[in-house]
């Protein structure tokens, strides 16, 4: 090969026409590199279309899936706020020296009631991870993604689960030896409803552990509860926000 | 979709593909050219001979 190149050059340089054929040679060649730049830009415009394709695709599903999150944490928010309610209905019984009522039962049911919001649906996210983070091209909505799904969403798990452990504690240690049974109601009815029959009314009212119980109960609901689900939900409502005005960008 | 993108092509393949071309292409041209212009020198000098 290099033979032949070099019988080339040499028969070309004795024609004395080496001049012409580089010249031509050189535009061939700048045609190619041309074609192969204007392919390369072709492919590159082409990747970026299909990118933004698959990030509003994300979005469309991070869309869906915080508004789904926002009323999950509404449903918590609503459970915890029966709770409350009842705690201090008893509560005020107690200190008062009221009366025992029936109803009272649905109440020391409530105070015993646990939320399983089992965190926030991590599926979007997981996809979101496989795909690559850069995929989002809005740092803002990327970081606040991250956010709320890797750190809000281990901190909802870690004390929804810590106010699962003293309900759970306190039915072993505590309600076992003041009332007739804990939880006792239909499971089948989803508006959850039941009764818990104090065993001794006028006992609980003299009763300070049950009572400090009660009252650290609703401290705890405040942090474990109240704190992180209500944080959560501002960040859910701000990160919803931010994807509906990148998607009418887009759009 | 998994069986799509593991045994077809993706855009990046495609431009090599068609570089590919176009260098096969670019050489084929550039001893077509050499080879004419042989011929046409080869031409020339058999007249001025005769002359």
């Amino acid at each position: 090969m290099i033979k032949f190149f070099r019988h080339i050059r040499q028969n070309l340089i004795m024609e004395n026409k080496t001049g012409k054929y580089l010249k031509y040679a050189i535009g061939e060649i700048v045609l190619v590199v041309i074609g192969i730049l204007i392919a390369l830009q072709i492919n590159n415009w082409n990747e970026k279309r299909k990118a933004r394709v698959k990030e509003v695709e994300i979005l469309k599903d991070f869309q869906i899936a915080l508004q789904f999150e926002i009323i999950q944490i509404d449903s918590v928010i609503y459970q915890s706020n029966r709770a409350k309610a009842s705690i201090h209905k008893i509560l005020n019984h107690l200190e008062n020296d009221l009366p025992y009522s029936d109803s009272l039962d649905y109440d020391f049911f409530n105070t015993a009631l646990v939320f399983f919001s089992e965190g926030l649906n991590s599926g979007v996210y997981e996809t979101l991870k496989s795909t690559g983070f850069d995929v989002i091209t809005n740092k803002d909505i990327r970081d606040l993604i991250i956010l709320i799904y890797d750190e809000f969403n281990t901190w909802l798990l870690t004390t929804e689960q810590r106010y699962i452990d003293i309900i759970f504690d306190a039915k072993r240690s505590l309600y076992n030896s003041r009332f007739k049974d804990s939880w006792n109601g239909d499971y089948k009815n989803r508006n959850i409803i039941g009764t818990m029959k104090p065993l001794n009314y006028d006992q609980l009212k003299t009763d300070a552990e049950f009572k400090y119980f009660l009252r650290t109960q609703l401290n705890d609901m405040g942090w474990l509860i109240y704190n992180p689900n209500e944080n959560a939900q501002v960040e859910c409502k701000k990160l919803l926000k931010l994807i509906e005005s990148e998607l009418s960008t887009i759009d | 979709m998994v069986i799509y993108t593991k045994y077809f092509m993706n855009g990046f393949d495609i431009v090599v593909v068609f570089a590919v071309i176009l260098f096969a292409r670019l050489g084929v041209r550039l001893v077509t050219k050499y080879i004419q212009m042989k011929k046409e020198n080869d031409k020339t000098e058999d007249k001025n001979s005769t002359e």
